[in-house]
């Protein structure tokens, strides 16, 4: 039996805030890092809520956004002293995260050049919104507005009405997916080497990523939306689009293959006209489509349409009006969600997503909620003053938390 | 260290089984990376990946490959539907699945957007629902299965032994919602407004050449002088619009009181005065401009273009550099090249 997780031995220094860099590196964490979170004087930017729902005076998001950190430590890097302090801690580390603006790590002398020299085989990540050069390179950003400038929110909204921002940090959270991603790209480029590692990425990157298919078919003329909005339907299969029930529900119905196709017709006793029996017919005629299966729709609950599409092979389920509907599913709740005590323990019990993988050899799961302000939420920390053998990924060679049965 | 430096990677072998747009997608990103990755195809009527160029890197096959071929991977991304028999490895299996309990196929975007919430955030939820106009799941769950399959690589490299991951299309849909979920699990935080907390104004602000998108933060001083210049400075001391808080719960009349105001003016005028007032802006782009005219992607360097009829086809490269380097999106063996 094998239980060390994937990065478990590996320790990572986190200076970033928000939800971009933080989120990247709890799921590092997840994956069984060690982190050690930085924080400026007073805690970082989301623990002052900002607007944010707020128990007992401290913002709930940045509770799951930064979770599994071993300890927070306050330090104000603008002070000598206290850069030498995050020095010492870099010495021992593995990965530094950082999200600044550009300029900020030229400022603080805390850039990959200088951190290189205080530690020759470091892996050194940052994650800015619109990338280190360029025009917009020093501009705030936010990811509903860097959504805006790399395309995403121009193809949000209702046909033929006006484009709108998503009400929600998506982009924030996709950079953070791609963040970690790139970390782990530049751990295994660490295999068998011993030179450091410097990555870099940004929201915007992440944005032109989100709608490379639209991108795509926008330029080869392919889609018929034009990269205008789409409503509630998809691009490229129709129909998959959100349909009215009985019961002022909706239900999501996506019917791309013939067998998909005929088992939908079937269940609504919906007779297509001739051509709509291959994707690209209904494709091209997909506003009679769309509309001819919306006439039948209405003659169901939402319930009963959703288990009998299931039932017969096509892809179902019903529309969510807010996550709060969402969350109310059970079956969901349970499988995709748990539930931690807050820290402080007056907070109670919150609720986080859970990781999107399974791992059969090893137990990866969201860990516990970020600890207070200079609090250590695992006594695991002390073992980051251990020294350790030098030489290609001596972070799992030589630390005492990896167990393997095996050997 | 250059990208061809990374010989440990270079020398790893991925097998795509089953066609999956996630699992599409992370092959092309392991590929990218310098793995040699090989995708068998079988005959199909789902969207091909090969339009979006996330087949550019890889070795296409036709059919499945025996279970002696399968053998000499290192890394199999399985997106066949659960019914199919479990992949048999010494590798890593990376399984992507819609749910745990079905088939990749059984959860596409607009069903996973539905079940988890994302159709809450779109568009008025109160009358009829739309969906995230990207297919953000299909992407993240694509990079989610990057991350199992780097993962599970360094995992089987210290131990040795397989490894097998699963990845699933609502999981990652339920961890893109992840921060709202904590709102919401506390009843007497929840703030009954289907959207992001800190934005106000709500939507895009339409000028009279385009459409900009902006957020004041914290910067008070600065919402005050933007009102300033639209000669509507007491504003800022108008009890509903002071503070941040403030301006996320009075959004929609926040909106009304703006629009107007800025309607008329050139977008570009807007956008210099909320730089210079700190505010988080920018133009709201179309997808087309993104390749004819904007400067920051311009220097990004990030898109490769294809030829296509007499036109060209944009394509997406890695969203990230290593050592100042953006891992390519090559056409290899002289397969997959438009």
């Amino acid at each position: 039996m094998i239980t060390a997780k994937p990065l478990q031995g590996m320790r990572v220094v986190d200076v970033t805030e928000g939800a971009q860099g933080p989120f990247a590196v709890s799921l590092l964490a997840d994956l069984g890092a060690s982190v050690v979170k930085i924080e400026r004087p007073g805690g970082e930017l989301m623990r002052r809520g900002f607007g944010h729902p707020l128990k007992n005076g401290i913002p709930l998001a940045v509770l799951s956004i930064a979770r599994g950190r071993m300890v927070s430590i306050e330090l104000d890097l603008k002070l000598a002293d206290d850069r030498v302090r995050l020095l010492e801690i870099v010495r021992a580390a593995d990965i530094f995260v950082q999200n600044w603006r550009p300029g900020i790590a030229e400022d603080l002398g805390l850039t990959f050049t200088d951190l290189k020299r205080e530690n020759e085989r470091l892996i050194y990540a940052s994650a800015s919104g619109f990338g280190t050069r360029g025009p917009y390179a020093g501009l705030p950003s936010l990811g509903s507005i860097t959504a805006s400038c790399g395309g995403m929110s121009s193809i949000n909204g209702p046909i033929g009405g006006p484009a709108e921002r998503v009400r929600l940090a998506l982009l924030d959270f996709i950079s953070a997916m791609v963040t970690a991603e790139m970390i782990l790209a530049g751990i295994a480029a660490q295999v068998d080497a011993t030179e450091p590692v410097h990555l870099e990425t940004s929201q915007l990157e992440s944005a032109l990523a989100a709608i490379a298919p639209v991108l795509a078919a926008v330029t080869a003329g392919e889609d018929r939306f034009a990269g205008r909005p789409c409503g509630p339907s998809d691009r490229w299969v129709v129909p998959s689009s959100l349909f009215p029930c009985t019961d002022d529900g909706y239900v999501a119905i996506h019917a791309e293959t013939r067998a998909e196709w005929e088992a939908l017709c079937s269940v609504l006793e919906l007779r297509p006209e001739v051509g709509w029996e291959t994707s690209a017919g209904r494709l091209a005629d997909w506003e009679r489509v769309e509309a001819a299966v919306a006439a039948v729709t209405t003659g169901w609950d939402v319930v009963g349409l959703v288990t009998e599409l299931r039932a017969q092979g096509v892809p179902a389920g019903p529309v969510r009006r807010s996550l709060a509907e969402a969350m109310a599913d059970r079956r969901l709740a349970d499988e995709h969600m748990v539930w931690r005590p807050g820290r402080p323990e007056t907070l109670g019990w919150i609720a986080m997503a859970q990781v999107p993988w399974r791992f059969a050899e090893c137990d990866v799961r969201a860990l516990w909620p970020l600890p207070p302000l200079n609090s250590d939420a695992s006594p695991d920390w002390h073992w980051w003053a251990e020294p350790r053998t030098p030489g290609p990924q001596a972070w799992w060679r030589g630390h005492r938390a990896v167990v393997n049965d095996r050997e | 260290m250059s990208l061809e430096a990374m010989e440990w990677i270079r020398g790893l072998s991925v097998c795509e089984l089953g066609g999956s747009l996630p699992g599409a997608l992370c092959g092309s990103h392991l590929g990218s990376l310098g793995m040699s990755v090989t995708a068998w195809r079988g005959a199909s009527e789902r969207v091909q990946p090969d339009a979006w160029g996330w087949d550019w890197c890889k070795h296409v096959r036709a059919g499945e490959p025996t279970p002696t071929e399968l053998a000499r991977y290192d890394v199999v991304i399985d997106g066949r539907p659960l019914e199919t028999e479990p992949v048999r490895t010494v590798g890593v299996l990376c399984r992507i699945l819609g749910d745990w309990n079905t088939g990749i196929e059984k959860m596409p975007e607009v069903v996973v957007q539905s079940i988890t919430g994302f159709t809450g955030y779109v568009g008025n939820s109160f009358e009829q629902p739309i969906r995230v106009g990207a297919p953000v799941v299909t992407l993240s769950t694509g990079v989610a299965a990057a991350h199992a399959s780097l993962a599970g690589l360094l995992w089987r490299r210290r131990s040795d032994a397989p490894c097998h991951v699963t990845v699933t299309a609502v999981g990652v849909g339920v961890a893109l919602l992840g921060n709202n979920i904590t709102s919401e699990s506390e009843p007497d935080a929840r703030t009954g407004f289907a959207g992001e907390a800190t934005a106000a104004p709500v939507r895009g602000v339409p000028c009279a050449d385009g459409i900009v998108d902006f957020t004041f933060f914290r910067e008070n001083d600065g919402f005050r002088r933007f009102c300033q210049w639209l000669g509507r400075g007491e504003l800022a001391d108008d009890e509903r619009f002071a503070s941040l808080r403030a301006r996320r719960d009075h959004a929609e009349e926040l909106d009304a009181v703006l629009l107007p105001l800025i309607a008329t003016r050139q977008a570009g005028d807007v956008l210099a005065q909320l730089e210079a007032a700190g505010a988080a802006c920018s133009r709201m782009f179309e997808v087309a401009e993104l390749v004819s005219m904007h400067p920051q992607v311009q220097v990004l360097d990030m898109l490769r273009f294809a030829p296509e009829g007499g036109g060209k086809r944009a394509l997406v490269q890695l969203p990230w550099l290593i050592n100042g380097d953006r891992p390519p999106l090559t056409p290899i063996d002289g397969t997959n090249k438009r």
